[in-house]
């Protein structure tokens, strides 16, 4: 079951890769060449989400389970995935940050207000506290007072330059892929 | 360099306190020291850390000592070593290879003029005891949680973090017991508060009450919470043991608090001696060091005759 | 020939007998010896602050701690903390609201700001953030006072004892500088005048008062686990000497530490062989006295099949980088017997011109030093001090292997960088031998040699040889110095190859 379902605010690059029941909320920039890959479940993607360049974001089938309507990975909303990010987390919330290269692993849960740090590798299951700050080649913890700011000038200027030199995918209806 | 800029260009002397795990490193005359870093070096030859104390022999240790030394004063302390005055703190059981191999590298490599060797141990000012070199912890942050009480049920775990791979749970009864290590007794009954108590029966029979009110813990294994109290109850238990009872009549014990850090205080000791002028009398200069190329050392007869030890009494 | 990453696999031998690749070392022009960052004297020129380029001459830097004034640390992290700005807007008294710019540090590695501890905002950028006091400086500064007056004291007690005879005659009174001077210039307290000054009043302290009871651990110890979020790790501790923070939110920016440029001198003859250009933006230096500039440099071109006992052919390359024509011979290493005895006449001359300091300073003015030495202590750069000598180690050549070496010496034509443009210009006539000789280009040239690595090597182990280089040096300082024509000298340097592992016989 293919199902492709873009809000119509949404900025979908052609080249970037949805696999699987895929649905984009409104504001939402998927960069080329990034993957939203739904292999267990469907993915919901909430609004306002930045997902760059190269990023994985994988809803992983493990072995012996099968596609499952109900098994849904919900990412919420103003998250920012940065480029070459791959995370495998089993639910995401709000206002999270996704640093470059960075590395989630299965099981994990994000919470609300989380950064994940360049280059960082979490990989064991848990459930973030809010507001974690992840950094540096240690993966040192740190809570912080407050959620990181909302990407939104970065939002408004992506969803206007991005259409003019890419095309996008346009899907007002639900619509079998492929 | 002109004579009069030379002189214009004053130079403190430097005060060193190298640990088994932490260096101290500082001026003289400063309130605390500039920089506690751990006391390892990339090895020069294969690029591998390495602590200075992991030598191998003489020649391993002086080029161990050259790096680390050039590296404290060119990344950290950032002056030339070149005719500078240094103070040495170290440890009462310091090996003598260790003293000689340092006393070279300072004086031919780094060509300070002069070196003063200051004893940890066994200051008139109440300093008891030492502990700076035990580090028993499982995790450089285990000395945080442990702690000392004698409990029964145990402290709640802990989760520690290392990498973003692995998670380390800790037992309450490992927190709690890590430090265990100071005071259980081995075959020679010997623990910490034992070797207190010792040290005290040892002494002339007027200055052991003066000695046990005047119990000053420093070092930075004395920072653990709870230290203290889990010690002045073992000291207090161990003293109603026959074997004391007899031979001390001590009814209680005081303890100094320090009013600044513990790990440090051992160095701020050799900061204030720095500062004064004791510096040019005590020392050991590069022409004494030519002339007799041992350093003295309190264990050698040479230097431990009545009138130089009469002369390292001074008092408060 | 040396990299980064890999291993360096020509290494030169340096006159302290430490095998080095040449980039990391330097030649001095008036010992005329190849030198290295072990065996010279560094010394700190200037003090600037990596981040923001400033230059601090270096009496104000001591003052400041070696600390830039401007620029932070994250006490989290260690990274540089960034300014950042935030608006508000204020109602101001009219009614009206105005807007104005508020500034916090934050670290963009990280996340931490520094309202994560509660650091006011600053109204300006360049403002001055505030700072914390360490709480016992005053108490330290009276027990250091109180220490050098007993200090003091002793000394004086001392000398009654002895009875030191005064001396009117100072040698700084020649130089303008009186015995009082000098003291305060070094950092010491003015010794009181006549000679029962007053020394029984010794400045107050206050004991620290020792208590019977000790405080017990608080009851949340045994019942809640610590939160390892809010507890600080050694390192960030440590970052703080003074303040020690225990909790996350005790922790305070940390002034960024400064860096140095520094000059490297020559233990012998106390000339530069390193000097950099005192501004922090400039990388060029004053003196730049490398070996790749002065001596021939070696590289290893091509190495055949390396088997244990079996002769094999490799190709060097040598580079002349000077400005004369040079000639470079070969020559096999000193057998460890050699060794010892060159090592043990090195260290035996190192010990005799100590001695022979040691006898000149106990007649110059040096002496003077020492008897005065018990009522004055003079700042150490005032006299000339006598200097001990590190003696050299003894050169570490463990070759597994025997090397076939030319016998005759190859010309290398001085470096012409024009050369490198003109082709045309290819016009020795070097009676060069084909079977050494393998081809030439300009200031280089392509040598060939024989090598049989040890019959005992087993396979991967390292096949290393080593040979005496000799070339001819112009040393140009003499003719800058005492007006005379430059001189041609020769000189050795012990070399040393990696050649790789011995391949099995399979």
């Amino acid at each position: 079951m293919n199902k492709l379902k873009i809000a119509s605010s949404a900025v979908v690059c052609v080249e970037s890769k949805l696999k699987g029941t895929v649905s984009v909320g409104s504001m939402t920039v998927i960069h080329p060449k990034a993957s939203v890959i739904a292999e267990a479940g469907p993915i919901i993607i909430g609004e306002n989400n930045i997902i760059e360049e190269q990023v994985v974001i994988m809803h992983r089938l493990k072995d012996g389970e099968e596609w499952d309507e109900s098994r849904v990975l919900k990412i919420g909303s103003n998250n920012v995935f940065e480029v070459g990010c791959v995370v495998n987390a089993s639910a995401i919330g709000d206002h999270n940050v996704i640093e470059a290269k960075s590395y989630v692993g299965e099981g994990i849960e994000i919470t609300n207000g989380c950064i994940i740090g360049a280059g960082c590798q979490l990989t064991v299951p848990e459930k973030l506290q809010d507001n974690s700050v992840f950094s540096g080649s240690s993966c040192s913890l740190s809570i912080a007072p407050d959620r990181p700011p909302a990407q939104t000038l970065q939002l408004e200027f992506l969803s206007k330059v991005l259409p003019n030199y890419h095309h996008l995918k346009k899907v007002k209806k639900p619509e079998q892929v492929n | 360099m002109p004579l009069y800029e030379a002189s214009y260009a004053e130079k403190h002397a430097v005060v060193l306190d190298l640990g088994i795990r932490y260096t101290k490193f500082g001026f003289a005359g400063e309130d605390s020291p500039r920089c506690i870093i751990p006391t390892e070096i990339a090895d020069p030859e294969t690029r591998q850390v390495r602590s200075i104390y992991s030598y191998k022999d003489e020649t391993d240790l002086y080029s161990l000592l050259v790096e680390f030394i050039h590296m404290l004063h060119f990344k950290h302390l950032l002056v030339s070593p070149k005719d500078r005055r240094v103070l040495i703190l170290e440890s009462l059981l310091c090996p003598t290879v260790f003293r000689d191999v340092l006393a070279k590298v300072l004086f031919r490599h780094f060509e300070y003029t002069k070196i003063e060797l200051l004893l940890n141990l066994g200051q008139y000012f109440a300093q008891d005891l030492i502990i700076r070199t035990c580090f028993v912890t499982p995790l450089e942050r285990a000395n945080k949680f442990a702690d000392k009480s004698e409990d029964i049920t145990a402290a709640p775990a802990v989760q520690y973090r290392v990498d973003g791979s692995k998670t380390i749970t800790i037992p309450g009864h490992i927190r709690e017991t890590c430090h265990e290590v100071f005071f259980e007794r081995d075959s020679d009954q010997l623990s910490l508060p034992n070797m207190i108590l010792d040290a005290i029966v040892k002494c002339n029979v007027d200055m052991r009450k003066q000695l046990a009110e005047n119990i000053f813990l420093i070092g930075g294994s004395s920072m653990t919470p709870g230290f203290k109290y889990r010690l002045s109850q073992e000291l207090n238990h161990l003293l109603k043991t026959p074997y004391y009872s007899n031979r001390l009549k001590i009814n209680k014990f005081k303890f100094h608090t320090s009013r600044v850090k513990e790990n440090y205080v051992g160095w701020l000791g050799g900061s204030l001696i720095g500062a004064s002028d004791l510096l040019s009398v005590r020392s050991l200069t590069r022409e004494g060091y030519l002339n007799n190329t041992t350093v003295p050392d309190w264990c050698n007869l040479i230097y431990n005759t009545k009138s130089i030890s009469d002369s390292f009494k001074w008092t408060l | 020939m040396a990299y980064l990453t890999q291993p360096n696999y020509v290494k030169y031998a340096c006159s302290c007998g430490l095998l080095k690749p040449i980039t990391k070392m330097y030649f001095c022009r008036h010992c005329l010896k190849l030198r290295c960052g072990y065996c010279v004297c560094h010394e700190v020129d200037s003090h600037y602050c990596s981040n923001c380029l400033e230059n601090l001459p270096s009496a104000e830097a001591r003052l400041k701690k070696y600390r830039c004034a401007n620029c932070y640390d994250c006490p989290h992290c260690f990274h540089t903390l960034s300014i950042r700005a935030t608006s508000v807007t204020r109602n101001s008294e009219d009614g009206s609201k105005t807007a104005s710019k508020l500034y916090y540090l934050a670290c963009f590695f990280c996340r931490w700001t520094s309202r994560d501890v509660g650091i006011p905002d600053q109204a300006s950028a360049t403002g001055r953030w505030p700072e914390r006091e360490n709480e016992n400086s005053e108490t330290i500064a009276s027990l250091i006072e109180y220490f050098k007056v007993l200090a003091l004291k002793e000394r004086i007690d001392k000398e009654k004892i002895f009875h030191t005879p005064r001396r009117n005659f100072s040698h700084f009174s020649k130089l303008g500088m009186t015995a009082a001077l000098v003291r305060k210039r070094s950092g010491l307290p003015s010794l009181p005048l006549g000679r029962d000054a007053d020394l029984t009043s010794l400045p107050t302290i206050v004991p620290s008062v020792a208590s019977e009871t000790v405080e017990p651990l608080p009851a949340e110890m045994f019942t809640t686990a610590p939160d390892l979020t809010k507890v600080t790790t050694l390192s960030q501790r440590f970052s703080q000497p003074d303040i020690q923070p225990e909790l996350t939110s005790e922790m305070w920016p940390i002034h960024k530490h400064l860096f140095i440029k520094r000059s490297q001198r020559c233990r012998e003859c106390e000339h530069n062989v390193y000097k950099p250009e005192y501004n922090p933006i400039s990388i060029r230096f004053k003196i730049q006295l490398a070996a790749f500039y002065h001596i021939p440099e070696i590289t290893l071109l091509s190495i055949g099949e390396l088997k244990a006992g079996v002769p094999s052919e490799i190709v060097v390359r040598l580079c002349n980088p000077t400005q004369h024509l040079t000639s470079v011979d070969f020559r096999p290493l000193p057998s460890a017997m050699e060794e010892d005895l060159l090592w043990e006449r090195q260290v035996q001359l190192c010990e005799e011109r100590e001695r022979k300091d040691s006898q000149r300073t106990s007649l110059t003015p040096g002496s003077l030093n020492t008897s005065l030495g018990s009522s004055l202590t003079l700042p150490a750069s005032l006299t000339r001090q006598l200097t001990l000598y590190e003696p050299p180690r003894r050169v570490r050549l463990d070759v597994s292997s025997s090397v076939q070496l030319p016998s005759c010496g190859i010309v290398l034509p001085p470096r012409d960088d024009a050369a490198e443009y003109d082709d045309s210009a290819e016009k020795h006539n070097f009676q060069d031998d084909p079977e050494v000789v393998v081809w030439r280009k300009s200031n280089k040239a392509a040598v060939k040699f024989s090598i049989t690595p040890d019959k005992t090597l087993a396979s991967n182990e390292e096949v290393k040889c080593g040979f005496v280089l000799g070339y001819g040096y112009v040393n140009t300082m003499a003719a800058l110095e005492g007006h005379k024509e430059p001189q041609r000298v020769e000189l050795q340097v012990k070399v040393l190859l990696s050649l790789g592992t011995v391949v099995s016989d399979e």
